[in-house]
């Protein structure tokens, strides 16, 4: 049986891992089980136990670099799960920003009205995560310097630089329907960031 | 069933043969829930909360198909090893 004492050291443990809450109390609960059986089955004590649970668990929850374009560091398994959640969103924004492409084709009228209405939903996600959320200056830097949005970034500099080849107007460059396209796909990034970030889900914000 | 205890059941179904990484299964099981094959459901046992994992429709119907490659996929390979 894991006393209180041991218990606290455990969470201690696991703190250092800066896991998320959801991943927190599973990880946690798998050493709960995993000491308490190597105690009473193999006849362990609790710091033997503890170190072989501990090494059981190295590889994942060994501290990596979040994404490539990211400096922050987190557990290995965290980076699983967020990578896929990275996924989820780069494939919902294309999707999005794919439709708002085609309806930029068919009524460019619409197209804006819709873009005015995304950046309206933006500012409000916006000021409901900082008044209700907590969410700080901080928090909306680290949004800013995202390794998704960065990834965005990176790829309108070229479409920027491309254009520039073309034509040394940049006016006409920003008024490009690429241009709209990328606009378009980094604010349903950010919208789904916030939204993410609102429900206490790890998006590394 | 929750986390620890399907590592254990692996175990003892493969009698030790079948030693899952501890922390191998959780991006999985993550990643089953976000497919919509399996539900999960969080009760407190001993005062802490236990992630409970379920198959859903979907994961069944999922799971009888994979299992039937499994099987065919078991029974060429014998048949070709007993030529």
């Amino acid at each position: 049986m894991i006393s209180l004492e041991q218990e606290k050291q455990i969470t201690a443990y696991l703190n250092s891992k800066k896991l998320s809450p959801q991943i927190f109390d599973e990880v946690k609960d798998h050493f709960m089980m995993q000491i308490g059986s190597l105690m009473e089955n193999e006849g362990k004590s609790f710091q033997e136990a503890f170190l072989a649970a501990r090494i059981s668990w190295k590889r994942e929850l060994e501290m990596v670099r979040a994404d490539l374009l990211s400096f922050k560091k987190i557990a290995r398994i965290e980076k699983q799960v967020v990578q896929m959640r990275f996924r989820k969103i780069t494939l919902v924004s294309m999707v999005f920003s794919g439709a708002g492409f085609l309806l930029l084709q068919v009524d460019s009228d619409l197209f804006m009205n819709l873009q005015i209405l995304l950046f309206i939903v933006w500012i409000a996600m916006l000021l409901y995560n900082a008044i209700r959320k907590g969410f700080r200056v901080s928090n909306y830097a680290s949004m800013n310097f995202h390794p998704l949005l960065v990834r965005t970034m990176l790829a309108g500099l070229a479409v920027f630089y491309i254009g520039h080849g073309m034509t040394a107007d940049y006016w006409k460059i920003l008024d490009l329907q690429i241009t709209k396209l990328f606009c378009t796909y980094a604010l349903a990034v950010q919208l789904q960031l916030l939204y993410f970030s609102s429900k206490k889900i790890n998006v590394l914000v | 069933m929750y986390g620890y205890q399907i590592t254990q059941r692996a175990k003892e179904l493969t009698q030790g043969e079948l030693e899952m990484t501890e922390g191998a299964l959780y991006p999985l099981l993550h990643k089953l829930e976000a497919e919509g094959m399996i539900t999960s459901e969080i009760q407190k046992i001993n005062g802490r909360d236990r992630k409970y994992y379920l198959l859903t429709d979907k994961g069944k119907k999922q799971q009888v198909t994979q299992e039937e490659e499994m099987k065919s996929y078991l029974f060429n390979l014998s048949t070709i090893f007993n030529i």
